[in-house]
């Protein structure tokens, strides 16, 4: 009777022990990969590029490659000549705007994605917000995208201004309302 | 205390000798999809059945059912500026009712079944990262009718056809007109 009390605390001990270091170990190594979180992203001409894509808008030019891992809530615009290849971890709630002869993934064997084909990627991209940018605010790039390849991690999902870390969202609302003042439906009509 | 669970011994012991069976024994889920006509999109409804009466002609069910479609919304910000600028966004409608239903059994593979039930629609609007910006909540009844066949010993699939009322709803400050539809619906099931 005397032990039980003993080796519960034993046990406590190594728990929180192990949860000591398993926890910073796993904080790093989900940082660890190339990931890009909430940000605009032009894969480089050329080039593949290897990463996890979350809440993001990706350009691809012709002659570049993406190959993504994991893809969450993101928009990719393929030119023709592009590649947008990989998704070995899943994709989940991810559109493709993409020209007649990118190179994109069967949509038989990948669920979650929304594809359209579009005459200008390019285009679709600098008019992903219908180019209503206020006055006041620069634009993130003048090419019309940015490079942010965000390795490490570092940069959690917040509200406007909030953790964003890039350019974002917050930049490019230009400090105005956070909060939309109204909305459209689709399938619905407003009444009068 | 001993008299009350004999006398509920006695009640469960007679019921369950009767040829019908009476307390809910008789349970399943159902999975299905169908189409609306009223605004024309499709949805997908999971339902929790309990039987409360069965015999050879008829059947009482009760169950309770979330019915879910969405729609695309398009949200209106307003910069610093003064200039405005779109994202997109969804709008998710979900419907919790409880139903009765009856069911008549035509053959013993064949039945018929009606029945009506109310409850609530939430709907609610997030933007394109899922970030929730407005709901409502409203009321919700429907009246259906359909066919269902037994697939071997547990399994049951069914075609059926639905009235939805539905109230008019109010995201941020626009008021949405909703028409009171038809829709038809297939679905599979469990029995247990």
């Amino acid at each position: 009777m005397n032990k039980k009390p003993g080796s519960l605390v034993s046990i406590c001990v190594r728990v929180a022990r192990f949860l000591f270091f398993a926890t910073p170990a796993l904080f790093l190594a989900s940082c660890s990969g190339s990931r890009t979180v909430g940000a605009d992203l032009k894969a480089p001409p050329g080039r593949t590029v290897n990463k996890t894509v979350v809440d993001s808008d990706v350009f691809i030019p012709n002659g570049s490659t993406l190959e993504v891992l994991y893809s969450s809530r993101n928009r990719y615009f393929v030119e023709a000549g592009g590649a947008l290849l990989g998704f070995k971890k899943g994709v989940n709630r991810s559109k493709i705007y993409a020209e007649k002869g990118a190179l994109i993934p069967n949509v038989a064997s990948q669920f979650g994605f929304t594809i359209y084909t579009v005459k200008d990627a390019s285009k679709s991209y600098r008019d992903r917000y219908k180019e209503l940018l206020p006055a006041d605010v620069q634009p993130p790039n003048v090419n019309g995208g940015m490079v942010t390849p965000v390795v490490g991690g570092g940069v959690s999902r917040g509200r406007w201004g909030g953790g964003w870390g890039l350019w974002g969202r917050s930049g490019y609302r230009g400090g105005g309302s956070s909060r939309p003042t109204s909305v459209r439906s689709s399938s619905y009509k407003i009444k009068n | 205390m001993k008299k009350t669970l004999m006398t509920v011994m006695g009640i469960l012991g007679f019921t369950s000798a009767s040829q019908a069976q009476f307390a809910g024994i008789n349970g399943g889920f159902i999975l299905g999809g169908g189409y609306m006509e009223s605004p024309g999109q499709g949805y997908g409804f999971l339902q929790l059945r309990g039987t409360v009466y069965e015999d050879d002609a008829f059947a009482h069910n009760l169950f309770f059912e979330f019915l879910g479609h969405s729609d695309d919304a398009e949200l209106e910000f307003v910069g610093r500026g003064g200039r405005t600028f779109f994202e997109d966004g969804d709008i998710d409608f979900s419907n919790f009712t409880l139903n009765y239903e009856l069911e008549a059994k035509l053959s013993s593979a064949v039945s018929f079944y009606g029945g009506a039930g109310a409850g609530i629609e939430y709907v609610s609007l997030d933007d394109r990262f899922d970030f929730p910006i407005d709901s409502d909540t409203n009321f919700v009844g429907q009246a259906f009718v359909g066919f269902r066949a037994r697939i071997g010993k547990s399994f049951v699939a069914q075609i059926g056809v639905r009235h939805l009322w539905r109230e008019d709803f109010s995201l941020l400050d626009d008021q949405f007109l909703t028409e009171d539809t038809t829709a038809y619906d297939l679905s599979i099931g469990f029995r247990f």
